[in-house]
């Protein structure tokens, strides 16, 4: 052996040396694992992702405001049965319905030390007006409903609104009320850095968040005016793939369809939460391009000739409801069970057709949820005579075409819990309206606008059921939209672990999901 | 003469980049009441709608709207995303290193032993040692990136609790000494930049197997065989430096499509890579996001191959 | 020395797997041909329950829908097969000839063809897609064409530099000072050294063409419900929690193996086609009868 080549041996070793020496300390030197409680109370893990700054302004979409909603509190909160007082304790209506008068509750903070009061709520009020937030949830038939909010005292607030109408109440209290000492004057809300847009009054204050890596750490706010938070700390951590990070103890909840509950069900190690099946997929007619579906029995024969349990069974893997067909979920508290439910019956869709036959494109976006409802719906229509052609196109593309009109058939998803008020956006529409997102282009129904007008208007709840009972049944004998199948979510979690998960259900996300009082102590305001 | 014709290009791409995602049809802030992932609220009155394209600049006529680009890009600055409603230039640049890391780290890793393989395999040409690494490495290169990334989850993260679920540094550690920072990154990393090696690793192996079947046939490197130089010699010091071309053009090629090409990976792994994000631009519209995201990319490819260029000229002199 | 040794296989290389490629080849494009009299059932009406596991009624089993697993992939075979190796000839062969041409002759349509691909390869991928779906709407001609648009960069830049230090060899340059016309060149000196980068241009699009299908059905550029190898895949993938039930059994493996097989199955064609021809180009190249070069 030359001497070169034992150079090069005794080089490559010291290398090789160095090189696992690196390594070695490298890992030595790793921080450690993220602790999973503090102080006796636990530290909640959640998958990350980013959805935007935990701040009014800073969510990056309508129906990613879980964060914010721990930072806020709005003036009343949603549990699952409905408001309860929050930073108001009490509240009164006028008899006509156009002033709400709120009295706040005293010894309220804001997470920079600064005393809460009316004058935030107020300011609250005004500066969405000005600014919109994302989820917009203020604005009905396109007007802010706020028309004026003053503070007549420290506790005491009075809004007025444009109009009596029993939805507005809800509407008002799930807004999150902001400070004025840090908004006043901010010209661009959508450009405040997280630290200053991130102060409210919630039980959990902003200590950390990366839009890159997508984490947020709440920690539980000492100075909370309310419930004592049960848990130290809620983290969003980034997790690749939810289920391996669940099984691994890294994240405390996940959310997953049948196949994968029956893995845990049965095991007392894991608890499952069934939601409501408030969310699903609908039909939607266009009729404007396609006048022929003016006529009311094609629409019917759509709903006999689409076998929507095949849909419950194959799609949805057992676990959701065939679409009520007045609209609102066998298990919303509006439900209407004399609205007559269509069953599949190819003999019965046949009759109405009565030898018509036509050709329709259907509009699916670009998933294969949407596409395979389209294609089951193809392959049962076909038997009645009618076919569809499927045509799937990127989301964006899509809204394009829904917004012009230019489509015959469309398909999508949406909630259908939360207030039945979508049965007015959705059908109940005036004459001249093009059409947009729920309405249904070209489709007016006389008493659907009218009994949709008088329940809005209506503050009384037990005859603005009626008038809903009114509508369910009309919209079941016409069916301007097919609600074709309502889909179950399940949670699951280890109870060891946390056992204080609740769910409420929530239109703008179109799902159940757990909300801030799983983090709170039982209480009664 | 060079660097007026990569200026050429480089307009025409920035053209392009403006044009093409104003081009898609739909907007912003056009919504459906499904669109749950978008930066606007389905019920946007007109006015409010109105309000955002002037906030953003889109209402201007779109010559205006490309020197206003054109202008800001001179000025460094790059904008603000419409949904993410963060600078886009900050947000590139924070989430570059890592795509730049992962990708660096796997295509040096799956070149290194993409070719070494393949030299080998070379060497047995028609021996069953070649026939079974072809016929793996073919096989194995149609597993699809994110199977692999999840086998690699499960294994090392569920089972052997090596490394981490995702993302690309421990959460919410405070900044203490950069050599934990470094070491916990360099965690992060090892899954993703494995599953991404693997993913790339048959098409260096082919790319080296073929170029140096060639290289081997060639008459200097018989002669070095027959001068009696050992065959470790006449492998790696003659064939090998004249196998390389192919190999290093591809290197470069593929880094020019860095961003694109490691979504999958980066989805699995949670990784906050530029990729990911590139996608969801597209999803949303996000013109100005858009626009900033593809500068750099249409930068890096050009720049990566002239510097292939470069790199392949002082690799074999003879074609200077 | 073992690395000289084995040269001496040359002569009498084992066929079986060539073989067994050549017969999986065959049986893909059959059942492409004859896609809708191989199965008992349709591909496009449920023909059982949903995710039944392969038993003799299924052989693969069935999907998500209750459609037959072993009908969809006969009738995706033809989608699939024509999207994949019409993509993988376009791009590969195209881009691969556009390379080599542009490296011959060298100049400014050299530089031309390197900005445009430099142009190409910067292109953004998804909202070309979508503008030209808007454009073009769905067939299969147009897949072909976008899918062969996207991706005849890479074989055109690699063969291209193959060419450039192929031109500097001594017996092309004296080949070229005799005054040898390209097409002599081509045929006597280019083509064998580069059919098998050729090859690996080619083999390398057809699992990504056919996969990318998939995609741009999506898009609106394709039939979403074409049932393609791709789609196939996609929709098992897009099955919520796949990997933790036990369908992904047949429903993935069975589209996953079959596109596998069949790359693997061109590739190995592709390699006893380049030691043929390869042997030829060893003989003619040297100027002894040949011989063994071992020891």
């Amino acid at each position: 052996m030359s001497q070169q080549t034992k150079y090069k041996r005794t080089a490559w070793l010291l290398a090789s040396v160095v090189i696992v020496a690196v390594i070695a300390l490298l890992f030595f030197s790793l921080p450690k694992q993220a602790s999973s409680s503090s102080g006796g109370l636990p530290i909640i893990h959640l998958a990350g992702g980013n959805v935007g700054a935990p701040s009014p302004f800073g969510s990056i979409s309508p129906g990613s405001s879980t964060h914010s909603d721990l930072i806020f509190d709005g003036l009343l909160e949603n549990d699952e049965n409905g408001v309860v007082p929050w930073l108001a304790k009490s509240w009164e209506i006028s008899p006509d319905g156009l002033t709400y008068v709120f009295h706040l509750r005293n010894r309220v903070r804001w997470h920079d030390g600064q005393p809460f009061s009316a004058q935030d709520v107020a300011f609250t009020f005004n500066f969405f007006r000005t600014y919109p937030q994302p989820r917009n949830e203020l604005m009905v038939d396109a007007h802010y409903i706020v028309e004026n909010a003053e503070a007549l005292d420290d506790t005491t607030v009075r809004l007025t609104v444009d109009g009596a109408s029993s939805i507005y109440l809800a509407k008002i209290g799930s807004v999150n009320i902001i400070p004025r000492h840090i908004w006043e004057g901010v010209k661009d809300p959508l450009k405040v850095p997280p630290e200053k847009a991130s102060i409210g009054t919630g039980p959990f204050r902003f200590t950390a968040f990366s839009s890159q890596h997508g984490t947020y750490r709440l920690d539980a706010f000492p100075g909370f005016w309310g419930p004592k938070a049960v848990v130290a700390a809620v983290e969003w951590i980034p997790v690749g793939d939810q289920v391996l990070a669940f099984e691994s103890g890294t994240i405390d909840l996940i959310s997953v369809g049948p196949d994968l509950a029956a893995r845990y069900r049965g095991n007392p190690e894991f608890k499952i939460s069934e939601g409501h099946n408030h969310s699903g997929c609908r039909l939607v007619f266009n009729l404007r391009q396609r006048p022929e579906l003016k006529d009311k029995t094609i629409r019917q024969a759509f709903a006999y000739g689409t076998n929507r349990e095949e849909m419950v069974e194959k799609l949805a893997r057992g676990a959701g409801a065939v679409g009520s067909a007045g609209s609102i979920p066998a298990d919303h508290p509006f439900y209407n069970p004399k609205a007559a439910p269509y069953p599949f019956d190819l003999d019965k869709a046949r009759q109405l057709l009565a030898e018509r036959t036509f050709t329709f494109d259907i509009l699916a976006r670009n998933n294969m949820d949407e596409i395979k409802v389209a294609e089951l719906m193809k392959i049962t229509l076909a038997k009645i005579g009618i076919t569809l052609n499927v045509r799937s196109l990127d989301g964006k593309t899509r809204n394009q075409i829904l917004h012009t009109g230019k489509y015959d058939l469309a398909l999508y998803k949406s909630g259908f819990g939360g207030d039945p008020d979508y049965l007015r956006t959705s059908y109940g529409a005036p004459k001249t309206e093009k059409g947009l997102g729920g309405n249904t282009v070209g489709y007016y129904n006389d008493t659907l606008y009218h009994l949709g007008r008088q329940s809005l208007r209506e503050l009384d709840t037990a005859k603005r059921r009626v008038i809903l009972n009114q509508m369910q049944e009309v919209v079941a004998e016409e069916v301007p939209q097919l609600i074709l199948y309502t889909i179950i979510e399940n949670y699951v979690y280890r109870p060891a672990r946390f056992n204080g998960w609740r769910f409420r259900s929530d239109r703008l996300r179109n799902t159940s999901d757990m909300y801030k009082l799983s983090f709170l102590e039982d209480w009664k305001g | 003469m060079h660097i007026a014709e990569y200026a050429l290009t480089l307009c025409l791409i920035l053209l392009v980049n403006f044009g093409l995602p104003r081009m898609m049809p739909g907007d912003p802030f056009l919504n459906a009441e499904d669109d749950l992932d978008q930066p606007f609220a389905a019920n946007l009155t007109t006015e409010q709608v109105a309000y955002f394209r002037a906030y953003y600049g889109l209402d201007k006529p779109l010559s205006q709207q490309f020197i206003g680009y054109f202008c800001g890009l001179l000025h460094g600055d790059m904008g603000y995303s419409i949904q993410f409603k963060e600078s886009v230039r900050n947000m590139i640049f924070s989430r570059l290193p890592w795509t730049l890391f992962m990708v660096l780290a796997s295509l040096l890793l799956s070149c290194l032993l993409g070719s070494w393989l393949g030299c080998i395999s070379a060497l047995h040409r028609t021996g069953s040692l070649d026939k079974a690494l072809y016929t793996g490495m073919v096989l194995f290169s149609e597993l699809p990136s994110f199977v692999v990334g999840l086998v690699l989850l499960f294994v090392f993260s569920v089972q052997l609790r090596w490394f981490p679920m995702g993302g690309g540094l421990s959460p919410f550690v405070p900044p203490g000494n950069p050599l934990s920072w470094l070491a916990d990154a360099v965690h992060h990393a090892v899954l993703p930049v494995l599953a991404l090696t693997v993913s790339r690793l048959s098409g260096f192996y082919l790319l080296a197997r073929n170029s140096m079947m060639t290289v081997l046939s060639k008459d200097y490197v018989r002669t070095a065989w027959a001068k009696g130089l050992g065959a470790q010699r006449v492998l790696w010091g003659h064939a090998l430096r004249n196998a390389m071309l192919p190999i290093i053009t591809r290197v470069f090629l593929s880094l020019g499509g860095l961003f694109g090409g490691a979504v999958l990976v980066e989805n699995v792994f949670a990784y906050p890579g530029l990729g990911a994000l590139m996608g969801t631009a597209v999803g949303n519209r996000d013109y100005v996001l858009l626009q900033g995201v593809f500068l750099f990319m249409s930068f890096l490819v050009l720049s990566m191959n002239a510097l292939a260029d470069v790199l392949c000229r002082k690799l074999d002199p003879r074609l200077a | 020395m073992s690395a000289v040794c084995v040269q001496s296989n040359l002569r009498k290389p084992s066929r079986i797997l060539a073989w067994l490629a050549m017969a999986f080849c065959a049986l893909v494009v059959l059942m492409g041909v004859f896609s809708d009299h191989l199965s008992p059932y349709t591909y496009n009406i449920p023909s059982g329950k949903s995710l039944e596991a392969p038993s003799w009624q299924h052989w693969l089993g069935t999907d998500d829908l209750g459609m037959d697993l072993w009908a969809l992939m006969c009738h995706g075979a033809r989608t699939s097969l024509l999207v994949g190796v019409s993509t993988a000839l376009l791009a590969g062969l195209g881009g691969g000839l556009l390379g080599s041409f542009s490296a011959y002759l060298g100049g400014w349509p050299d530089r031309i063809l390197m900005r445009l691909t430099d142009l190409v390869i910067a292109m953004p991928r998804t909202p070309t897609l979508v503008v030209l779906a808007t454009f073009w709407g769905p067939s299969l001609r147009n897949i072909i064409l976008v899918l062969a648009f996207f991706s005849w960069c890479g074989p055109a830049r690699v063969l291209r530099s193959r060419v450039l230090a192929l031109q500097e060899e001594k017996f092309i340059v004296a080949a070229r000072s005799f005054g040898a016309r390209f097409f002599h060149l081509a045929r006597r000196h280019f083509l064998p050294n580069l059919f098998p980068l050729f090859m690996i241009g080619v083999t390398s699009q057809i699992s990504r063409a056919i996969m990318a299908e998939a995609g741009l059905a999506f898009l609106g550029l394709g039939d979403p419900l074409s049932k393609s190898w791709g789609l196939i895949l996609n929709s098992a993938m897009s099955f919520r929690g796949i990997h933790y039930t036990p369908f992904w059994k047949w429903w993935v493996t069975v589209p996953l193996f079959a596109t596998a097989f069949l790359v693997a199955a061109c590739a190995i064609l592709c390699r006893e086609l380049e030691t043929r021809l390869d042997t030829k180009g060893w003989n003619r190249g040297k100027k002894a009868p040949g011989g063994n070069h071992a020891h």
